[in-house]
């Protein structure tokens, strides 16, 4: 079977951790590329952060180091939420591991080309990436069959009250990205990722991981850091916007892989979205045009999730990675 | 049920005709004012329809024109935009012409002044329900710092936690004055918001409007002045029926068991590509200063009409 070319733009970040570890695990997609973005925390963690994790999960393909910065904003990052340096308590080796030559931009824009209408993207963190190839490379939207992007917030966010990280770290980027033309955008906003956790019992698996499986020692040391970030967060935002974290694991990039790898998951509603990008209360806010003003659509913005369903899927990728079946 | 005194700020307005019917029916409510303001038409309309509605419904209570146009935004033309097509050229479904001429003249106040006197020579507290844009209100509040604490509360149709209809995340009345509400979520004042989150489900259906015809010659009238203002909804929207925002207000002054409120934190963006006007709403406060619907009882509040309608036969 003909594999489908992906390139996942991230900025790991646990959760982006997740995400390369589910698409890694699915044998349709050919990883073409993984481009690290700023995020989470500062680009130099988050591309190095990425050069591991590809290494890690033995995905064999290039990682550029992307945007350091959005392209105007500066919003703090969440590494209250990841750990100083982006994947917890896990102290990543590189050694020996080496960046791909080159602008992610470009990589990004040249793999369109090259797959002639094919290349699907996982889009997990801060779009800044995705708006320097828009910006710089014109055609290159309409050359993506299908983005799938994790950002906004149909209600509420999760870094002021009305907006999502990934939306607010780059608004300027998101705005960009969503009126760019793309044929093809299903947007994973938060809401959509809160209805899709993992339950206590799937909580406990991971945190005993056996030793047999290859990626035991970063899903443990996540799920032991669980304990400090949601700490964190209950403290900064209060428990209204924290939810009832011993019971639920939210893992948003996940959530986008998930999607990538079963669509039939969630169902979607196609709606016009936006970003404000000037308000004072509001930048990075996603905002829907819930009662057709605007009478066009330019995203399939995932709505409902078969919760069940997904967390069997998180935990068979996660069985992907057992030694025996490698 | 709990007295109150009332003071109604409407900018009639079809949805403010018939949360005046709803209110001037109840008997523990004791209509002080009617001021009214630029919002769904201009304010000479709107101060003309309002003294119109309020002597067919045999209201006594004097009534003042307000405010021309928003704080710092230019006035509104009325001669194109949603208002006239909504609530009608004349702001009252283009049957307006079927009511008398108004016998008492307007309060030779003005809106601000009239609010301010009727509170000042009222013993009680006294509730302010506000169905338009909140200018009226934020001038008074900046005018009559003294008379803040005489005010009960503030019963207001506007902002929306999640949504928007002068634009995606924009509600007119708040869109219409985004400095007056920003004047007014900021004051200490108890506030009781009804935005689009509970708003949007109170509709009235044909059905129940031709119920609301069979009453009499009141309830004939307002059936005919919703016509435009249901059909648009069914057009713009797709809304199973006319919906009644102005009457949340007042229904809530009937019976707070038909809502389902949260306390919020609302700050109203006043810059913004999209956002201007938009009310953000923070939940994550236990005080509840403010409260904002985030559901309604569709069917309780319609019964309330159907009942307070009858009243004027």
């Amino acid at each position: 079977m003909k594999k489908i070319p992906l390139i996942i733009d991230c900025d790991p970040g646990l959760d982006d951790a997740m995400c390369i570890m589910m698409l890694g695990a699915d044998e349709k997609y050919d990883i073409r590329g993984i481009t690290a973005t700023h995020g989470n925390v500062p680009l130099e963690n988050t591309a190095e952060n990425a050069l591991f994790l590809s290494h890690y999960y033995g995905i064999d393909c290039p990682v550029f180091r992307g945007a350091e910065q959005a392209l105007l904003a500066d919003h703090e990052n969440a590494a209250f939420v990841h750990g100083k340096k982006g994947l917890g308590d896990y102290e990543c080796a590189v050694d020996g591991l080496t960046y791909a030559e080159g602008h992610a931009w470009d990589f990004l824009y040249e793999t369109a080309v090259k797959c002639g209408g094919e290349l699907v993207i996982a889009a997990v963190g801060p779009l800044t990436n995705l708006a320097i190839t828009v910006l710089k490379h014109r055609d290159f939207p309409g050359m993506v069959k299908r983005l799938v992007i994790m950002g906004g917030a149909a209600t509420i966010g999760n870094t002021i009250p009305v907006a999502e990280f990934n939306f607010r770290k780059d608004p300027e980027a998101a705005e960009i990205v969503l009126q760019a033309g793309f044929p093809d955008v299903t947007v994973v906003d938060l809401d959509c990722c809160k209805k899709a956790y993992l339950n206590r019992e799937e909580m406990g698996r991971l945190a005993e991981l056996p030793e047999t499986n290859r990626i035991h020692g970063l899903v443990r040391s996540m799920m032991e850091h669980k304990k400090i970030s949601d700490a964190a967060i209950i403290e900064r935002y209060g428990k209204e916007y924290a939810g009832n974290r011993a019971e639920k694991m939210v893992i948003c990039d996940a959530v986008a892989a998930a999607v990538l790898r079963d669509p039939s998951l969630v169902q979607c509603r196609d709606v016009y979205m936006v970003v404000e990008t000037e308000g004072t209360e509001t930048s990075g806010q996603s905002i829907i045009d819930r009662l057709g003003l605007a009478q066009r659509t330019n995203v399939h913005l995932a709505a409902e999730i078969d919760r069940d369903r997904y967390g069997k899927l998180f935990m068979d990728s996660i069985r992907y990675y057992e030694e025996a079946e490698v | 049920m709990r007295e109150r005194w009332v003071i109604m700020d409407v900018d009639t307005g079809v949805d403010d005709s018939m949360a005046i019917m709803l209110a001037g029916a109840q008997k523990h409510l004791h209509i002080l004012a009617l001021t009214s303001v630029f919002g769904n038409n201009a304010a000479d309309k709107t101060a003309y329809n309002t003294q119109k509605i309020a002597e067919m419904l045999g209201i006594s209570a004097p009534v003042a024109k307000g405010s021309e146009r928003p704080m710092i935004d230019p006035p509104i033309d009325y001669s194109a935009g949603l208002g006239p097509l909504i609530h009608g050229t004349d702001g009252l479904g283009n049957v307006g012409s079927r009511l008398p001429e108004p016998s008492r003249v307007l309060s030779t106040l003005t809106a601000v002044d009239l609010m301010a006197k009727v509170i000042r020579e009222c013993p009680e507290k006294v509730t302010i329900v506000a169905t338009g844009p909140l200018t009226n209100i934020a001038v008074f509040l900046l005018s009559w710092p003294e008379l803040t604490d005489r005010i009960e509360e503030i019963a207001i149709m506007g902002g929306a936690a999640f949504g928007g209809n002068l634009a995606f995340s924009v509600e007119a009345n708040v869109g219409h004055d985004t400095e007056a509400a920003a004047i007014v979520f900021r004051s200490p004042v108890r506030k009781t918001v009804f935005g689009l989150d509970a708003t949007m489900g109170v509709y009235m259906t044909d059905e129940e409007r031709e119920c609301m015809a069979e009453t009499g010659k009141t309830g004939a009238f307002l059936k005919d002045c919703l016509q435009p203002y249901a059909d648009i909804y069914r057009q713009l929207a797709n809304w199973p029926g006319a919906v009644l925002h102005d009457s949340l207000p007042v229904a809530w002054l009937i019976d707070e068991s038909l809502f389902e409120m949260k306390p919020v934190k609302i700050t109203v963006e006043q810059n913004g590509k999209y956002s201007r006007g938009a009310t953000v709403c923070d939940f994550n406060t236990e005080d509840d200063t403010c409260r904002i619907a985030m559901g309604a009882d569709r069917q309780g509040i319609i019964d309330l009409h159907l009942q307070a309608v009858r009243n004027y036969q």
